[in-house]
């Protein structure tokens, strides 16, 4: 059952990662927009976005659900020691959800308002995906220190130098360039404007460049630290395979994404690529997602006892025979599924 | 910032989260009944008011769902955040309630893209209609769902507990601890009550000033007889959680009534001020026996004070007493108002006369007033076990320093929240009453 609820853990990481980030990433793209393609964007994405933009975040909450209660012990590494970038990340989560509803709900369109949440927005959309990478960097940064250990540290060692080191802030970066990318990608295929597509093609290849960058500096940094993380990304012919899978997707990207008119082919190969990536993590890592001081924490050692890891696959497969269908009809009538989109 | 060291500072960060949420909670819970019962009369009469009076509803869900759903995501993370000696153990064994409340958010969340999209997307107008239902279902779920994760914090079940070891744990059995039903039960009628009175007062302030009157007299129909119903059937209840109490929590009772010492045909106070240091309470009336009464359904019972405890184990006595109080005379003036409605119902006359608006109108916040007095009750007069006779909050506590600067700074947060909100609100009844009859 242990594994069903894992499948479920990344399946929901996933999910947050392309919808959260497709939705994150629309406000990147406002915030790096000109002046008047923004209004485009906006009005571009409440009309994508709008209908299943609080679904998208609940994958979040999936996500630390089944971390608190399937897999205690690392939570407790997470929680405790990444206490002020979390901190962050809740107030990015409370300015982007609250302002995108009140630019939208207000009964007034008064200037200075909008211009206030088209702000706090945009910010905070730039803002919360860092966080989120930031925090996923602190796991495999080797800074983070077993529970038992953090009671004997100084302030700084405990919570401060688990993030603020230049691979969580490179992940954090790249984070920001997948959600711009995931999104651009998505919204090349949503507007007939072809002077709009044009800008969303460009944007696709910026962030996919940004994202290679920071990727790269991901095992620089790490590198320069005295890691082995590169060197351990080629010692499992999985890894080896996928990451080779992905540099090919990447190639074939770069060459199709500012012209094709085949929208649908590019989507999927942008998704594949990302879980490519992200499998070739999982699958380097598993079962020791965080990389401690002094050694590995491992996903499957101090978990709780086998019927708390029953019900809560119980109470997901459940949820699932509720969610899936709704969630499947709530794009298809949004027309988030339409595959005879081919603009 | 010396006042407050990360414990207290992490103590008030969770009650200021926890009261704020709790208010787009309630609202989160009742408003989407009132927009879809609307919502069902214009499909009904076709009268193009209940349509208006959907539509503005509507953008008052949008808005309120929304900070209820943020303001619950912190909470779920502050939840380990600041409390992670808690979460480590209570995680595990209370995974039921949080996960079923995960789906049951997640349908919301569904359900509401499709009603507020799909006013012109979904062809059947009932099958619009009815995924508002749907809003409001899984909205009350997730209600009862994180009430009964509190629940097992006041009467922990579904483990053993040896040597300091939380053994053979089944998460059905937390989930459907003793407390559950009795603190769901009553969460949700106040959650009625309260948003029912709140929405009617606010309409019933429209009526006063002569703004749309006709339109807001339809509305407030709808909020009231939520609120009303409600309201009514509170007391019964109540009745139900001071038993439960009485059995399960004897010290938590002894607090909400400040009754020191234990004793024969206990009296119930009203009013009445709690000296801690001395163990006394004066300025107080007595009903003779009416404690034992309520607690135990018989005048002569004995009722255990809180001297049969030992002392680091009493919650903070005067706190709990007066928001028990308060928590009372509220619901007992919002039965007076909801009887007041009904009495009007065979009376329309009454209906004519200012006072009669003025009533309700000043009526609108008390039922949030009641619910904050209502969970100071039972966190307050759970302390200082954050799980019950188990776990110390104390013991639970983050070892992170600085609490403090947290805390101030999501106060802020929540308090510029607050104020656009009552600003956005205000911009939406001046847009309701600016459009012609």
């Amino acid at each position: 059952m242990v594994y069903l609820v894992l499948a479920f853990l990344f399946v929901a990481i996933l999910f947050y990662l392309v919808f959260g980030g497709a939705d994150f990433g629309a406000g990147i793209l406002e915030f790096f927009s000109s002046e008047k393609n923004k209004k485009a964007t906006q009005d571009l994405t409440y009309k994508v976005i709008g209908p299943v933009w609080e679904a998208n975040h609940v994958w979040l909450i999936l996500v630390m659900v089944i971390l608190w209660v399937g897999f205690p012990y690392y939570f407790q590494i997470v929680i405790v020691q990444l206490h002020i970038p979390l901190t962050f990340l809740l107030i990015g989560i409370i300015g982007r959800g609250t302002s995108f509803i009140f630019r939208h709900y207000d009964a007034f369109e008064g200037e200075t308002s909008q211009k206030l949440y088209n702000s706090i927005f945009r910010i905070s959309s730039l803002f919360t995906p860092f966080f989120i990478g930031l925090i996923g960097g602190s796991m495999i940064s080797g800074n983070l220190h077993s529970p038992q250990e953090v009671t004997s540290l100084s302030f700084e060692e405990a919570f401060i130098f688990p993030w603020s080191n230049g691979t969580a802030l490179s992940v954090g970066v790249f984070a920001i360039a997948i959600c711009a990318f995931i999104s651009s990608v998505f919204l090349i295929g949503e507007t007939t404007n072809l002077e709009i597509q044009k800008i969303y093609r460009r944007r696709s290849i910026v962030s996919l460049i940004i994202m290679v960058l920071s990727g790269a500096l991901v095992f620089l940094f790490d590198l320069l630290t005295g890691g082995d993380l590169l060197f351990s990304y080629f010692q499992d012919w999985r890894v080896i395979s996928l990451l080779a899978a992905s540099g090919i997707l990447l190639i074939i990207l770069f060459r199709n994404i500012s012209k094709t008119e085949n929208i649908w082919w590019v989507r999927i190969v942008a998704g594949t690529e990302i879980v490519f990536v992200l499998g070739a993590w999982v699958i380097h890592s598993f079962p020791n997602l965080i990389t401690i001081s002094n050694g590995n924490a491992n996903l499957l050692s101090n978990l709780p006892p086998e019927s708390v890891h029953f019900w809560l696959g119980m109470a997901l497969i459940g949820g699932s025979i509720f969610i899936l269908p709704g969630l499947y009809h709530l794009f298809r009538m949004f027309g988030l599924l339409d595959f005879s989109k081919h603009k | 910032m010396i006042l407050l060291d990360t414990f207290m500072a992490a103590r008030l960060q969770m009650a200021l989260s926890l009261g704020f949420h709790i208010v787009f909670a309630c609202i989160g819970m009742v408003m989407p009944f009132m927009m879809v019962i609307s919502h069902y009369k214009w499909l009904k009469t076709k009268d193009e008011a209940y349509l208006e009076i959907t539509k503005a509803w509507q953008k008052g869900v949008a808005i309120f769902f929304v900070v209820g759903a943020v303001s619950g995501t912190m909470l779920s993370f502050e939840l380990g955040l600041l409390w992670p000696g808690f979460m480590q153990y209570a995680g595990p064994i209370i995974g039921m309630p949080f996960s079923l409340e995960g789906a049951a958010f997640f349908t919301e969340a569904i359900a509401f893209g499709f009603y507020f999209y799909g006013w012109k997307k979904i062809k059947n107008e009932w099958f619009h209609w009815f995924t508002g239902v749907i809003i409001g279902i899984s909205g009350v779920a997730s209600g009862v769902l994180v009430v009964s994760a509190n629940g097992w914090m006041n009467s922990p079940s579904g483990f053993e507990y040896i040597n300091g070891e939380f053994l053979n744990i089944d998460p059905i059995g937390a989930l459907l601890n003793p407390a559950w039903f009795s603190q769901a039960l009553h969460m949700v009628l106040a959650a009625f009550t309260a948003v029912g009175f709140g929405a009617a007062g606010l309409h019933a302030l429209q009526i006063l000033r002569d703004k749309r009157t006709a339109a807001h007299k339809k509305a407030f129909g709808i909020a009231i007889t939520l609120g009303a119903i409600a309201a009514l059937l509170q007391p019964i209840s109540g009745d139900i959680s001071a038993k439960d109490v009485a059995k399960r929590q004897p010290v938590k009772l002894a607090a909400m009534e400040a009754l020191y010492e234990t004793e024969k045909a206990a009296p119930l106070l009203i009013g009445g001020i709690v000296d801690e240091e001395n163990e006394t309470v004066t300025t107080k009336i007595e009903i003779p026996g009416m404690l034992s009464f309520l607690a135990f359904g018989d005048f002569e019972a004995e009722v255990k004070g809180l001297n049969e405890f030992p002392k680091e184990n009493h919650p903070p006595v005067a706190v709990v007493h007066y928001a028990f109080q308060i928590m009372v005379m509220l619901g007992g003036a919002l039965s007076s108002a909801a009887l007041l409605f009904l009495i009007s119902i065979k009376f329309k006359s009454l209906r004519d006369k200012k006072w009669f608006w003025m009533i309700f109108a000043s009526m609108a916040p008390l039922g949030f007033i009641a619910v904050e007095a209502g969970w100071t009750v039972t966190e307050v007069g759970r302390q200082p076990w954050i799980i019950y006779n188990i776990m110390r909050t104390k013991d639970a506590v983050t070892p992170i320093p600085g609490i403090e600067y947290s805390f101030v700074m999501f106060t802020t947060i929540y308090f510029v929240l607050a104020l656009a909100i009552i600003w956005l609100m205000n911009r939406q009844f001046k847009r309701f009453n600016m459009a012609n009859e």
